[in-house]
């Protein structure tokens, strides 16, 4: 009676693990199509990323081709306003004395020249595509597409039903299991009742053998604590 | 509701102006006439629209990888409606020096409120 009662619970245990791989296996596809369709936002995101990317080099090497211009235009304003300035004093210096000199104002337009050209040179004479320097320390957003196709196809694979030999290992597995739990709480019972059974008994030979035989039942237990290994 | 199109569009607008005055503030440094005080404070408005221009453009970059925007509370469209208006009503054109100086800072102001609105609403930082 025991062992058929016994019998049908390792079924019904057994069904009802069946049932559940299933489960998980319908789980691990349904989950993979969500990550497919996650997949796809995530490459256009990735996408408007990138163009991001290039947009933001363009206008930081714009912004810096600008700054360059910027500071022509100031230096240039500069050097007039101090010539201005020196030719000012030195004839309120010297009113009947001639300030201005055509080859000095030449010297001081040359020596503004020099500037502007070294300033615009390399300005001017980039690459085209001298914005792409800007981008070129960023992190690499394939990675994140690559680890989510992984992340895919394990869910795929789990996805997929499994071999007759992973069945019968699991079903191997679950069979200990199911034994191991069987046989803990057999022994645990048995230990408990010979407790209260040592506590009643006043002779004291029967008690020491009875406290061998409960010694025993917990060395038997504790051969069962580790769980059944897969392997 | 305002879509990311929208926006884009506004901040293009946004960019747009302010390089329209760029260009005509280079039209007066050209002019051999212009007094050098002029020149100078011309010089620096126009080192200011440039700054407010890259901003813009950076909006924009952003914008490009939004792909939500957070709802615009119906005051907060319109109030994006009549900066973007007020914009469309500055005329550069034919403008004196000191005219133009007097307009650039309301641009600046005005595209700045613009950008400061986007970035509100597109869940990038400010």
């Amino acid at each position: 009676m025991k062992v058929g009662v016994g019998c049908l619970w390792a079924a019904a245990l057994l069904l009802s693990s069946c049932g559940e791989t299933k489960f998980a296996e319908q789980y691990a596809s349904r989950m993979s199509e969500v990550l497919k369709s996650y997949r796809d936002q995530v490459d256009a995101k990735i996408l408007a990323e990138q163009q991001s990317y290039v947009d933001l080099a363009k206008t930081y090497d714009q912004a810096n081709a600008e700054r360059v211009r910027n500071s022509v235009l100031v230096e240039r304003n500069r050097r007039a306003t101090a010539t201005v300035d020196r030719l000012v004093r030195e004839k309120a210096a010297a009113p009947n004395t001639r300030v201005a000199w055509i080859s000095q104002i030449h010297g001081d337009i040359g020596a503004f020249a020099e500037l502007d050209f070294e300033q615009s040179q390399a300005s001017l004479s980039r690459e085209v595509d001298a914005y792409k320097g800007f981008i070129a320390g960023l992190a690499d957003l394939e990675q994140e597409q690559r680890n989510l196709d992984n992340l895919k196809d394990s869910l795929e694979a789990l996805a997929k039903p499994k071999s007759v030999i992973a069945r019968l290992r699991g079903a191997g597995e679950f069979g200990c299991e199911v034994n191991r739990n069987f046989q803990l709480l057999d022994l645990g019972q048995k230990i408990t009742a010979l407790s209260a059974k040592i506590q009643q008994e006043t002779d004291e030979d029967k008690r020491k053998s009875l406290g061998k035989q409960k010694l025993d039942l917990e060395s038997q237990k504790k051969n069962f604590t580790a769980p059944c290994s897969g392997s | 509701m305002k879509t990311i199109d929208d926006l884009k569009v506004m901040n293009s607008g946004a960019t747009l102006k302010m390089e329209m005055t760029v260009e005509e503030i280079d039209n007066f440094l050209d002019d051999p006439d212009l007094s050098l005080a002029d020149e100078s404070r011309l010089i620096s408005r126009r080192a200011s629209v440039q700054a407010q221009i890259n901003n813009q453009m950076l909006v924009q970059a952003h914008l490009k990888a939004s792909v939500i925007t957070v709802d615009y509370s119906p005051k907060d469209e319109r109030d994006l409606d009549n900066l973007n208006t007020k914009l469309d009503k500055f005329i550069i054109q034919g403008l004196t020096v000191s005219a133009m100086l007097g307009l650039v800072p309301k641009i600046i102001d005005t595209a700045v409120s613009i950008g400061s609105s986007l970035n509100a609403h597109t869940g990038m930082p400010a």
